[in-house]
């Protein structure tokens, strides 16, 4: 992506500007999505709460679990057009401020928390706060880890119920709960293994719960023959373990533009969302772009 | 904290007094009952005096009220001397706006010395009885109407009759009650008038407006004048969750009253009266167009809907794609929608400005408060299309 040289002389003006230019620039190279492999998801096909909940806005509580232990700068970082890298980690650090700013200018009431992945489980970062700069100050000094080979999720369950109140109401299809529960993992390794035992209580818990949405972005290297079966296998591990039918699940290599895109569309609402294969962000028809 | 009594010294069980304190809480909401007083009236106990000088006393409990009054608070101190326990309490009024030198409403005690004056307004207090729970609140009660009678009579007494006539000539009208004023004699005869503005809110959906607190009281509108000689201003009062629904009083641009004499009390009152009707009639009816307006909205583009206001129905956000060129849109409904048109903000999802994502507010775009909604929405959408582009180039600029 950062090889191609422009083509119009328009195109050609934005070059130097500020490094964020690599994301207009490639978006002027065509679909985005062809420039990189993707894996295929695995669907599931367990029964729907999402057509019984109201659809309105009410608060969320949104847990942003980032990690650590993501794929280091040695590994192929991300590349922008005029040459800047960012390692993995540093790029998430990104998106996930930009997700939170734009989350607060949609509505000031949401509250959101981070978590960290790292080497040895899963810890709060920061507890629930409806002020961004509180999470972007401390993911600032958060460092990255080594990999270890296998990583064991249900700690991050085991975490979150420790903290978490689920609100209960008795009627799910008429009643309002107070707030709803949101978790963003972001999990960025090409070769470790998640594992969520079978016997999880709290992951059966939090899940059982019309109000616990789980939201999953899967970073890996660009696919190659050598890695693609390892990371398919890790993204359907993650799919069928983690995921609910409810959930948002993407998967990217090493294109800003396409990361910056799943996690805008993370901004929607659980409760107002689409479900993903229903969601469709084009204004115009695709014959017609252009 | 309260010291212990020791039984031998109190004829009366301590438990009287002690629930004659302890209704505190209740009496405040109470209190509400009288008064145009817009707020939250608050109780606290101070430290038992060990030498009070006004009470002279060994041992005084005291209690502090701070009741909100037109535009100051009064601060009101009750003694009880808890060495006779079923003796009526003391008072002493005072101000917030005293100073350390000047007390305003001494005058306000001497009109009660008069045994015959107290048996009239204050009965309560005249026959104090210990063992009723409700005898305080009574007697503020009963104490503030006379406070407010009171202000009224010194207005009356004012040598420069031309304030006392105008609030006479307010009262004489019919216009608002004398349970529905208030008002406050200041230095320099200035006289503070709150008048308290009756406001139907029935229509008005649950919705917008978040509940009260049980203990605070609340009055919806009201107009302050300020009324020194032959000079006039008024203010326009609103309370919190008014303001929710009309918008912040600096914003709500009511006329104020005309500063000659031209515009009389009551012709004034009445105009703002109407005038909130009105913005409350459109606010009614505002929630509708809003809610079908968005509806159309979502109908048109709901598969990229990121969020939607069910509430108030002020805002939506859909996430759109053009040309690989991904971004928000919040199309944010006025409160006066449809007269005011909405306004789009585009936000961008990769560049910041000052750390912030960029942002971009339009509103230049044609647009009747005449079409239906669906016809709006669809020229929404037409609308986006063609300012993408121009976003898109700014916010690559952006820095």
């Amino acid at each position: 992506m950062d090889e191609r040289k422009s083509e119009t002389s328009d195109q050609q003006s934005v070059v130097n500007d500020s490094d964020d230019t690599s994301m207009s620039e490639s978006n002027n190279y065509g679909n985005p999505e062809n420039e990189e492999e993707e894996l295929d998801k695995k669907s599931n096909t367990q029964e729907n709460f999402n057509i019984l909940l109201p659809r309105m806005n009410v608060q969320e509580k949104i847990i942003i679990c980032l990690d650590l232990c993501a794929d280091l700068h040695g590994s192929d970082p991300f590349r922008f057009g005029d040459g800047t890298k960012l390692s993995t980690l540093n790029m998430l650090k990104r998106i996930v401020q930009m997700f939170l700013f734009c989350k607060m200018t949609i509505d000031t009431k949401h509250e959101y928390a981070l978590m960290a992945l790292h080497r040895n489980g899963a810890s709060w970062i920061t507890h629930f706060t409806d002020t961004p700069s509180d999470i972007t100050n401390t993911m600032a000094t958060l460092k990255s880890m080594p990999q270890p080979p296998e990583c064991d999720m249900s700690c991050v369950f085991d975490k979150i119920a420790e903290i978490i109140a689920l609100p209960h109401v008795s009627d799910v299809s008429v009643e309002l709960p107070s707030h709803i529960y949101r978790v963003i993992m972001l999990y960025a390794r090409t070769n470790c293994r998640p594992i969520l035992g079978t016997n999880c209580g709290s992951a059966k818990a939090l899940t059982l719960s019309p109000y616990f949405f789980f939201d999953l972005i899967y970073v890996h290297e660009p696919l190659n023959d050598v890695n693609k079966d390892t990371c398919q296998s890790i993204f359907n591990d993650l799919c069928t373990e983690l995921c609910l039918p409810t959930s948002y699940v993407f998967n990217v290599g090493r294109n800003p533009t396409k990361l910056h895109d799943c996690m805008a569309k993370l901004l929607a609402h659980p409760l107002q969302r689409p479900l993903q294969e229903d969601a469709d962000y084009k204004l115009l028809p695709e014959e017609h772009s252009n | 904290m309260v010291k212990p009594i020791k039984e031998s010294e109190m004829p009366v069980p301590s438990e009287t007094m002690a629930e004659v304190k302890h209704q505190f809480a209740d009496f405040c909401i109470s209190l509400g009952k009288t008064g145009t007083f817009n707020g939250y009236i608050r109780a606290s106990k101070l430290p038992s005096g060990s030498h009070n000088q006004e009470s002279g006393n060994e041992k005084t409990e005291r209690f502090l009220l701070e009741i909100p009054y037109v535009n100051d608070v009064l601060l009101w101190y009750i003694l009880f001397d808890s060495q006779e326990p079923e003796s009526p309490p003391q008072f002493i009024f005072c101000r917030a706006t005293d100073t350390k030198y000047e007390r305003s409403d001494g005058g306000f005690l001497k009109t009660m010395v008069d045994s015959e004056a107290l048996e009239n307004l204050l009965p309560s207090l005249a026959n104090w009885d210990s063992t009723n729970q409700e005898a305080l609140a009574n007697v503020v009660e009963e104490l503030l109407i006379a406070f407010r009678k009171y202000q009224l009579n010194a207005l009356r007494e004012m040598t420069d009759q031309t304030v006392a006539f105008k609030v006479i000539n307010l009262l004489e009208s019919q216009t608002v009650a004398e349970s529905d004023i208030e008002l406050i004699i200041r230095a320099g005869n200035e006289v503070n008038l709150l008048v308290r503005l009756a406001v139907d809110m029935s229509k008005v959906p649950e919705l917008l407006l978040p509940p009260l607190d049980r203990r605070q009281r609340e009055i919806l509108a009201s107009v302050l004048f300020t009324l020194v000689g032959d000079r006039q201003t008024s203010k326009l009062v609103l309370s919190p969750r008014m303001q929710l629904i009309l918008g912040q009083e600096k914003d709500v641009k009511f006329p104020n009253i005309q500063a000659d004499r031209k515009q009389t009390l009551p012709e004034y009152v009445d105009l703002v009266r109407k005038q909130l009707d009105q913005r409350i009639a459109m606010v009614v009816g505002g929630v509708n167009h809003r809610k079908n307006f968005l509806t159309s909205l979502v109908g048109l583009m709901g598969r990229a809907l990121v969020e939607t206001d069910t509430k108030n129905f002020t805002k939506s956000t859909f996430l759109l794609e053009w040309n690989n060129f991904s971004f928000l849109v919040h199309c944010c409904v006025p409160l006066t929608f449809p007269f005011e048109k909405p306004i789009y903000i585009f936000q961008s999802i990769y560049h910041t400005c000052k750390q912030r994502p960029f942002a971009s507010k339009c509103s230049d775009y044609p647009y009747s408060p005449n079409w239906q909604h669906f016809e709006m929405a669809d020229r929404a959408k037409t609308f986006i299309l063609e300012y993408v582009k121009t976003f898109q180039a700014e916010s690559i600029r952006a820095k």
